[in-house]
């Protein structure tokens, strides 16, 4: 099941910080991604948790270990989620759900 | 005036705009001794209209604003100010400063319908006695709670705002405790500037710095409410992030720079255009004459505010005296003889 970002979702990226402001109208809120979470929102949106994970090993490695790009996707999908910024489609299943 | 090889620090380089604030309205239902744009009970016919401001509102955001606060005057004093929050929510987070006398239920929901972010509400006291008779009208203590709760009540997330000054610094910590109270997630204690009616009631309003820090220190913020404040160790230079606009169409940096600079009148040329006039990016370098190292640790940026800096030295890369850091024996009591301009462009 792919991710999906945040309906209406709004990115402003300051690439002189090093850094990303994304907008959620749906629930009002301005959030400040760091380059790592930045990256995980742009890649996430459209694959799956597998294509999302070979993507993110891509361009990380090989400042990364394989193991250490998993912790870190999986630390930052839960937080981007967590903020409303990616979210199952509706009526989608995760993995391991019925 | 110093020599520009002789400045330190220097500011995060932007080289758009990321937010802006819209001074909507010089107008307001209330009287403030403390009132920056000096309102009038009705607006000016040169405001610009609600048609207008979209229209420049479409440019900004193609410009990369994604953030945008509204305040006045009171907004809420022009109803069409809805019209633009409407448009505004869409495409960036909107805020809005308000004194929350105008807001009843109808008018929170409304406001929460068209996708406001949040509010800031202005008290001026915890009580009616201090707050009235800073506003100059009697029960406007109470609207404004009422309208907070309002606002509180159709789920949206508020934050108090306090401008300190001679009439209120006694009665911040009751503040706090009040806001707390009736749900707001933050207060922020602002400090006074020299402006409008505020400048002209400066000899009878205005504190020195050391009342101001140590009403500052004897804050203690209820458990879960947040407390904003600029003096020392938090005194940012925040020009490299500002963009306003005043309610006539003039692009002025910051609300606070309001009665010293003008960069342009953004209904006869581009925002962008006013945004690389040359003080404007000289003021967003923000490379000073001096820097405090406490502030400079944690805000990132150096000098102080630009504002006050250039209301008691009249240069524009001089030492903040509102931080202790950088004060240097200036009495924020005594405003500097006439208007000094000095280096100004």
């Amino acid at each position: 099941m792919p991710h999906e970002r945040a309906p209406g979702l709004r990115l402003r990226p300051v690439p002189e910080l090093g850094a990303c402001l994304a907008y959620t109208p749906a629930a009002p809120r301005l959030h400040q991604l760091n380059a790592t979470a930045w990256l995980i929102l742009e890649l996430a949106d459209g694959r799956d948790d597998a294509a999302l994970a070979e993507a993110f090993a891509a361009r990380t490695a090989p400042a990364l270990s394989a193991s250490a790009a998993r912790r870190t996707l999986e630390e930052g999908l839960a937080s981007l989620r967590a903020c409303g910024l990616l979210r199952r489609p509706p009526g989608g299943t995760t993995e391991g759900e019925p | 005036m110093s020599a520009a090889g002789d400045l330190v620090g220097g500011s995060p380089p932007l080289h758009r705009p990321m937010k802006v604030t819209i001074g909507y309205t010089e107008s307001c239902n209330l009287d403030c001794r403390v009132c920056y744009a000096d309102c009038a009970r009705e607006p000016s016919p040169r405001e610009l209209p609600a048609a207008t401001w979209i229209r420049l509102l479409d440019e900004l955001f193609e410009a990369g604003v994604i953030s945008v606060m509204i305040e006045g005057g009171e907004p809420l004093h022009r109803p069409d100010v809805l019209e633009v929050i409407a448009h505004a929510a869409p495409r960036a987070m909107t805020r809005l400063r308000t004194n929350a006398t105008l807001v009843d239920d109808a008018m929170a929901a409304r406001l929460r319908l068209i996708g406001l972010g949040d509010a800031m509400v202005d008290l001026l006291g915890a009580t009616p006695a201090t707050h009235d008779a800073l506003t100059g009208v009697p029960g406007s203590h109470a609207r404004s709670l009422a309208g907070l709760r309002a606002l509180r009540r159709a789920g949206l997330p508020v934050t108090v705002l306090v401008i300190m000054n001679r009439g209120n610094h006694r009665e911040l910590q009751p503040l706090l405790e009040l806001a707390h109270a009736e749900g707001a997630e933050a207060v922020g204690v602002l400090r006074p500037y020299p402006l409008g009616r505020m400048r002209r009631d400066w000899a009878a309003l205005s504190l020195s710095l050391e009342e101001m820090t140590a009403a500052i220190a004897a804050l203690r913020p209820p458990p879960g409410l947040r407390l904003m404040q600029s003096w020392h160790p938090n005194d940012a230079n925040c020009c490299w992030q500002m963009a306003a606009v005043n309610a006539y169409g003039r692009s002025i940096g910051c609300m606070y720079l309001r009665e010293y600079v003008d960069y342009g009148d953004v209904t006869e040329v581009s925002f962008l255009e006013t945004w690389e006039d040359p003080l404007y990016r000289r003021l967003r370098a923000g490379r000073v004459e001096t820097s405090c190292g406490g502030c400079a640790a944690t805000q990132h940026t150096h000098g102080g505010c630009r504002s006050t800096a250039f209301a008691f030295h009249g240069r524009w890369d001089a030492p903040d005296p509102f931080d202790s850091g950088l004060n240097r024996g200036v009495d924020l009591r005594v405003l500097p003889a006439g208007e000094r301009r000095g280096d100004a462009p």
